[in-house]
Protein backbone atom coordinates (compact mmCIF):
# COMPACT_ATOMS: atom_id res chain seq x y z
CA UNK A 1 0.00 0.00 0.00
CA UNK A 2 1.41 3.10 -0.64
CA UNK A 3 2.64 5.32 2.09
CA UNK A 4 0.39 8.25 1.25
CA UNK A 5 -2.70 6.17 2.92
CA UNK A 6 -0.72 4.86 5.63
CA UNK A 7 -2.55 7.17 8.59
CA UNK A 8 -6.10 5.76 7.03
CA UNK A 9 -5.13 2.64 8.94
CA UNK A 10 -6.48 3.35 11.91
CA UNK A 11 -9.69 4.08 10.41
CA UNK A 12 -9.82 1.52 7.17
CA UNK A 13 -8.28 -1.79 6.62
CA UNK A 14 -6.17 -1.60 3.49
CA UNK A 15 -8.50 -4.01 1.67
CA UNK A 16 -11.00 -1.24 2.35
CA UNK A 17 -8.65 1.63 0.96
CA UNK A 18 -7.65 -0.53 -1.78
CA UNK A 19 -11.35 -0.99 -2.80
CA UNK A 20 -11.47 3.04 -2.52
CA UNK A 21 -9.48 3.54 -5.48
CA UNK A 22 -12.15 1.28 -7.69
CA UNK A 23 -15.39 3.72 -7.09
CA UNK A 24 -16.50 6.64 -8.01
CA UNK A 25 -18.58 9.77 -6.78
CA UNK A 26 -20.76 12.49 -8.01
CA UNK A 27 -19.96 15.72 -6.16
CA UNK A 28 -22.85 18.17 -6.65
CA UNK A 29 -21.83 21.58 -6.16
CA UNK A 30 -18.69 22.87 -5.83
CA UNK A 31 -19.27 25.80 -3.41
CA UNK A 32 -18.31 25.14 0.49
CA UNK A 33 -19.71 22.12 1.28
CA UNK A 34 -18.50 20.02 -2.37
CA UNK A 35 -15.20 21.79 -1.77
CA UNK A 36 -14.36 19.75 1.51
CA UNK A 37 -15.71 16.81 0.48
CA UNK A 38 -13.28 16.54 -2.58
CA UNK A 39 -10.69 17.49 -0.73
CA UNK A 40 -11.82 14.83 2.17
CA UNK A 41 -12.64 12.16 -0.71
CA UNK A 42 -9.21 12.58 -2.76
CA UNK A 43 -6.94 11.87 0.74
CA UNK A 44 -9.37 9.00 1.48
CA UNK A 45 -8.09 7.82 -1.95
CA UNK A 46 -11.00 7.34 -4.07
CA UNK A 47 -11.07 6.53 -7.58
CA UNK A 48 -13.05 8.85 -9.68
CA UNK A 49 -14.95 12.03 -9.02
CA UNK A 50 -17.01 13.89 -11.25
CA UNK A 51 -17.64 17.34 -10.28
CA UNK A 52 -20.45 19.13 -11.22
CA UNK A 53 -20.86 22.86 -11.15
CA UNK A 54 -21.98 26.06 -13.08
CA UNK A 55 -20.76 28.63 -10.66
CA UNK A 56 -17.68 30.99 -11.02
CA UNK A 57 -16.02 31.78 -7.50
CA UNK A 58 -17.00 35.44 -5.98
CA UNK A 59 -15.22 37.09 -3.57
CA UNK A 60 -17.79 36.29 -0.84
CA UNK A 61 -16.63 33.21 -1.11
CA UNK A 62 -13.41 33.22 -0.06
CA UNK A 63 -14.48 33.17 3.82
CA UNK A 64 -15.32 29.54 3.39
CA UNK A 65 -14.93 27.79 -0.11
CA UNK A 66 -11.55 26.01 0.54
CA UNK A 67 -10.93 26.07 -3.56
CA UNK A 68 -11.69 29.51 -3.52
CA UNK A 69 -8.36 31.81 -3.31
CA UNK A 70 -7.55 35.36 -4.69
CA UNK A 71 -6.24 34.10 -7.71
CA UNK A 72 -9.29 32.04 -9.49
CA UNK A 73 -12.14 34.73 -8.68
CA UNK A 74 -13.95 34.69 -11.88
CA UNK A 75 -13.17 30.88 -12.64
CA UNK A 76 -15.33 27.90 -12.63
CA UNK A 77 -15.75 26.27 -9.49
CA UNK A 78 -16.01 22.86 -10.81
CA UNK A 79 -12.63 23.29 -12.62
CA UNK A 80 -10.57 25.05 -10.16
CA UNK A 81 -11.79 22.02 -7.68
CA UNK A 82 -10.39 19.60 -10.03
CA UNK A 83 -7.10 21.64 -10.51
CA UNK A 84 -6.89 21.53 -6.25
CA UNK A 85 -7.36 17.70 -6.26
CA UNK A 86 -4.96 16.90 -9.21
CA UNK A 87 -2.11 18.80 -6.81
CA UNK A 88 -3.63 16.25 -3.63
CA UNK A 89 -3.96 13.06 -5.91
CA UNK A 90 -2.88 12.64 -9.10
CA UNK A 91 -4.00 9.37 -9.23
CA UNK A 92 -7.40 10.01 -9.15
CA UNK A 93 -9.31 10.37 -12.27
CA UNK A 94 -11.14 13.92 -12.38
CA UNK A 95 -14.31 15.13 -14.61
CA UNK A 96 -15.31 18.19 -14.11
CA UNK A 97 -18.47 19.87 -15.61
CA UNK A 98 -18.57 23.56 -15.31
CA UNK A 99 -22.59 23.63 -15.87
CA UNK A 100 -25.42 24.29 -13.39
CA UNK A 101 -27.31 20.38 -12.21
CA UNK A 102 -29.78 19.69 -15.03
CA UNK A 103 -31.71 16.28 -15.57
CA UNK A 104 -29.74 15.74 -18.45
CA UNK A 105 -25.97 16.08 -17.25
CA UNK A 106 -27.31 14.31 -13.68
CA UNK A 107 -28.61 11.31 -15.65
CA UNK A 108 -25.10 10.74 -17.27
CA UNK A 109 -22.91 10.71 -14.75
CA UNK A 110 -25.11 9.30 -11.76
CA UNK A 111 -25.81 5.93 -13.00
CA UNK A 112 -22.20 5.16 -13.02
CA UNK A 113 -21.91 6.13 -9.71
CA UNK A 114 -21.27 4.37 -6.40
CA UNK A 115 -22.58 7.78 -4.13
CA UNK A 116 -23.62 11.00 -5.11
CA UNK A 117 -23.26 14.01 -2.94
CA UNK A 118 -26.07 16.91 -2.71
CA UNK A 119 -23.17 20.12 -2.07
CA UNK A 120 -25.92 22.18 -3.94
CA UNK A 121 -27.21 25.83 -2.12
CA UNK A 122 -30.85 25.60 -3.26
CA UNK A 123 -34.11 23.44 -2.86
CA UNK A 124 -35.20 22.93 -6.33
CA UNK A 125 -31.82 21.55 -7.12
CA UNK A 126 -31.90 19.02 -4.32
CA UNK A 127 -35.44 17.78 -5.43
CA UNK A 128 -33.77 17.47 -8.83
CA UNK A 129 -30.82 15.48 -7.64
CA UNK A 130 -32.45 13.66 -5.27
CA UNK A 131 -35.03 12.34 -8.20
CA UNK A 132 -32.21 11.45 -10.74
CA UNK A 133 -30.02 9.57 -8.02
CA UNK A 134 -33.07 7.54 -7.23
CA UNK A 135 -33.63 7.15 -11.57
CA UNK A 136 -30.06 5.72 -11.36
CA UNK A 137 -30.88 3.50 -8.36
CA UNK A 138 -27.43 5.73 -6.43
CA UNK A 139 -27.32 6.34 -2.87
CA UNK A 140 -27.38 10.27 -2.05
CA UNK A 141 -25.70 12.21 0.87
CA UNK A 142 -27.69 15.59 1.46
CA UNK A 143 -25.60 18.30 3.49
CA UNK A 144 -26.82 21.71 4.24
CA UNK A 145 -25.84 24.56 5.96
CA UNK A 146 -26.79 28.15 7.35
CA UNK A 147 -24.80 30.12 10.15
CA UNK A 148 -23.90 28.12 12.71
CA UNK A 149 -26.15 25.44 11.38
CA UNK A 150 -25.73 22.08 9.44
CA UNK A 151 -28.17 18.93 8.34
CA UNK A 152 -26.86 15.42 6.99
CA UNK A 153 -28.84 12.56 5.57
CA UNK A 154 -28.41 9.77 3.70
CA UNK A 155 -30.76 9.02 1.42
CA UNK A 156 -31.27 5.52 -0.89
CA UNK A 157 -33.07 4.87 -3.67
CA UNK A 158 -37.23 5.18 -2.79
CA UNK A 159 -36.57 6.89 0.46
CA UNK A 160 -37.41 10.39 -0.96
CA UNK A 161 -35.86 12.56 2.57
CA UNK A 162 -35.68 15.66 0.48
CA UNK A 163 -39.16 15.82 -0.04
CA UNK A 164 -39.68 14.84 3.35
CA UNK A 165 -37.44 17.66 4.66
CA UNK A 166 -38.42 20.78 2.62
CA UNK A 167 -41.87 20.13 1.16
CA UNK A 168 -44.23 19.21 4.03
CA UNK A 169 -47.09 21.19 5.13
CA UNK A 170 -44.73 24.19 6.84
CA UNK A 171 -43.43 24.90 3.28
CA UNK A 172 -45.36 27.60 2.22
CA UNK A 173 -44.38 31.03 0.19
CA UNK A 174 -42.78 33.41 2.33
CA UNK A 175 -41.08 36.27 1.50
CA UNK A 176 -38.50 37.99 3.16
CA UNK A 177 -35.39 39.83 3.86
CA UNK A 178 -34.01 36.73 5.25
CA UNK A 179 -35.15 34.93 2.29
CA UNK A 180 -38.14 32.42 0.66
CA UNK A 181 -39.28 29.25 0.83
CA UNK A 182 -37.75 28.71 -2.74
CA UNK A 183 -34.56 28.19 -1.64
CA UNK A 184 -33.44 31.46 -2.26
CA UNK A 185 -31.39 32.12 0.75
CA UNK A 186 -31.81 35.95 0.83
CA UNK A 187 -29.10 38.58 1.52
CA UNK A 188 -28.00 36.69 4.88
CA UNK A 189 -27.21 33.35 3.40
CA UNK A 190 -23.88 31.62 3.82
CA UNK A 191 -22.03 30.44 6.78
CA UNK A 192 -18.25 30.63 7.71
CA UNK A 193 -15.37 28.08 7.32
CA UNK A 194 -16.35 26.11 9.89
CA UNK A 195 -19.73 25.22 9.37
CA UNK A 196 -19.44 23.91 5.53
CA UNK A 197 -16.22 21.88 6.78
CA UNK A 198 -17.89 20.28 9.79
CA UNK A 199 -21.31 19.19 7.72
CA UNK A 200 -18.89 18.16 4.39
CA UNK A 201 -16.96 15.83 7.04
CA UNK A 202 -19.81 14.24 8.31
CA UNK A 203 -21.20 13.79 4.57
CA UNK A 204 -18.31 12.54 3.58
CA UNK A 205 -17.83 9.90 6.63
CA UNK A 206 -21.33 8.81 5.50
CA UNK A 207 -20.44 8.41 1.90
CA UNK A 208 -17.55 6.18 2.52
CA UNK A 209 -19.67 3.86 4.85
CA UNK A 210 -21.94 3.45 1.98
CA UNK A 211 -18.80 2.92 -0.33
CA UNK A 212 -17.24 0.31 2.05
CA UNK A 213 -20.89 -1.19 2.93
CA UNK A 214 -20.92 -0.30 6.32
CA UNK A 215 -23.91 0.27 7.73
CA UNK A 216 -25.55 3.74 7.45
CA UNK A 217 -26.11 4.84 10.81
CA UNK A 218 -28.09 8.47 9.14
CA UNK A 219 -30.42 6.50 6.62
CA UNK A 220 -33.94 7.94 7.39
CA UNK A 221 -32.32 9.34 10.02
CA UNK A 222 -31.38 13.94 9.63
CA UNK A 223 -28.08 14.83 11.74
CA UNK A 224 -28.74 18.45 13.03
CA UNK A 225 -26.32 19.95 13.97
CA UNK A 226 -25.87 23.71 15.95
CA UNK A 227 -21.93 24.71 16.21
CA UNK A 228 -23.09 27.20 18.61
CA UNK A 229 -24.48 25.55 21.29
CA UNK A 230 -22.86 21.81 20.14
CA UNK A 231 -26.33 20.23 20.26
CA UNK A 232 -26.36 17.27 17.74
CA UNK A 233 -29.23 15.18 17.00
CA UNK A 234 -30.91 12.58 14.80
CA UNK A 235 -34.32 12.59 14.02
CA UNK A 236 -36.80 10.21 12.51
CA UNK A 237 -37.70 10.53 9.43
CA UNK A 238 -40.17 7.65 8.29
CA UNK A 239 -41.92 5.11 10.98
CA UNK B 1 -52.41 19.79 28.02
CA UNK B 2 -49.12 20.21 28.84
CA UNK B 3 -46.34 20.09 26.30
CA UNK B 4 -42.52 20.90 26.12
CA UNK B 5 -41.85 23.21 23.01
CA UNK B 6 -38.30 22.99 21.98
CA UNK B 7 -36.80 25.46 19.29
CA UNK B 8 -33.55 24.46 17.41
CA UNK B 9 -30.86 26.78 15.69
CA UNK B 10 -31.79 30.40 14.65
CA UNK B 11 -35.76 29.93 15.54
CA UNK B 12 -34.53 30.15 19.45
CA UNK B 13 -35.20 33.78 19.35
CA UNK B 14 -38.82 32.93 20.16
CA UNK B 15 -38.11 31.78 23.42
CA UNK B 16 -36.26 34.44 23.95
CA UNK B 17 -32.87 32.57 24.07
CA UNK B 18 -34.18 29.84 25.95
CA UNK B 19 -34.01 26.24 25.03
CA UNK B 20 -37.27 24.98 25.76
CA UNK B 21 -40.60 25.57 27.09
CA UNK B 22 -43.22 23.93 29.02
CA UNK B 23 -46.75 25.42 27.86
CA UNK B 24 -50.42 24.94 27.91
CA UNK B 25 -52.17 24.65 24.98
CA UNK B 26 -56.09 23.13 24.09
CA UNK B 27 -56.03 19.27 23.76
CA UNK B 28 -55.53 18.29 20.96
CA UNK B 29 -54.41 21.04 18.88
CA UNK B 30 -52.12 21.17 16.11
CA UNK B 31 -48.06 21.41 16.10
CA UNK B 32 -49.12 25.01 14.59
CA UNK B 33 -51.46 26.42 16.86
CA UNK B 34 -48.99 25.16 19.77
CA UNK B 35 -46.68 27.17 18.17
CA UNK B 36 -48.69 30.08 18.07
CA UNK B 37 -49.29 29.86 21.64
CA UNK B 38 -45.38 30.95 21.77
CA UNK B 39 -45.62 33.45 19.12
CA UNK B 40 -44.29 31.83 16.23
CA UNK B 41 -46.83 31.84 13.30
CA UNK B 42 -44.90 29.82 10.77
CA UNK B 43 -46.34 31.47 8.12
CA UNK B 44 -44.27 34.39 8.96
CA UNK B 45 -41.03 33.25 9.29
CA UNK B 46 -39.03 32.46 6.25
CA UNK B 47 -36.39 30.48 7.46
CA UNK B 48 -39.07 28.09 9.20
CA UNK B 49 -38.24 24.33 8.35
CA UNK B 50 -39.84 21.63 10.16
CA UNK B 51 -41.39 19.98 13.26
CA UNK B 52 -40.64 16.96 15.07
CA UNK B 53 -42.72 15.26 18.20
CA UNK B 54 -40.79 12.62 20.46
CA UNK B 55 -37.85 12.89 18.32
CA UNK B 56 -40.08 11.85 15.16
CA UNK B 57 -40.59 14.21 12.00
CA UNK B 58 -44.26 15.20 11.34
CA UNK B 59 -46.36 17.47 9.56
CA UNK B 60 -47.00 20.66 10.94
CA UNK B 61 -50.90 20.23 11.39
CA UNK B 62 -50.84 16.73 12.68
CA UNK B 63 -51.99 16.77 16.29
CA UNK B 64 -50.61 16.75 19.57
CA UNK B 65 -51.27 14.80 22.83
CA UNK B 66 -50.63 14.97 26.34
CA UNK B 67 -46.71 15.21 27.51
CA UNK B 68 -45.37 15.29 23.59
CA UNK B 69 -42.29 17.11 22.99
CA UNK B 70 -42.61 19.65 20.24
CA UNK B 71 -39.31 20.79 18.58
CA UNK B 72 -39.08 22.75 15.57
CA UNK B 73 -36.20 23.36 13.32
CA UNK B 74 -35.27 26.34 10.91
CA UNK B 75 -34.90 25.77 7.14
CA UNK B 76 -31.24 24.90 6.19
CA UNK B 77 -30.55 24.80 2.82
CA UNK B 78 -27.18 26.45 1.66
CA UNK B 79 -24.18 24.81 0.50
Amino acid sequence: MEKRYEKNLSAFSEEEINRLHYLKICIVGCGGLGGYIAEEMARAGIGMITLIDGDVFDESNLNRQIVCNEKNIGKKKASETKKRIEQINSEIQITAIDEAADEKNCKEVFRDCQVVFDAVDNIPARILIEKKAEEAGVPLVHGAVNGWYGQVCVIYPGDRIIEKIFSDGAAETVNTKEGDRTGNEGAKAGAPAFTPAAVASVQTAEGIKVLLKKESILRKKLLTMDLMDQEYESIKLDG
Amino acid sequence: MEITITLRGALKKYLDGDNERKVIVPDGCTCDEALKVIGLDHKKVARFGFVAVNGMKVMIYDRLKEGDELKAYPRISGG
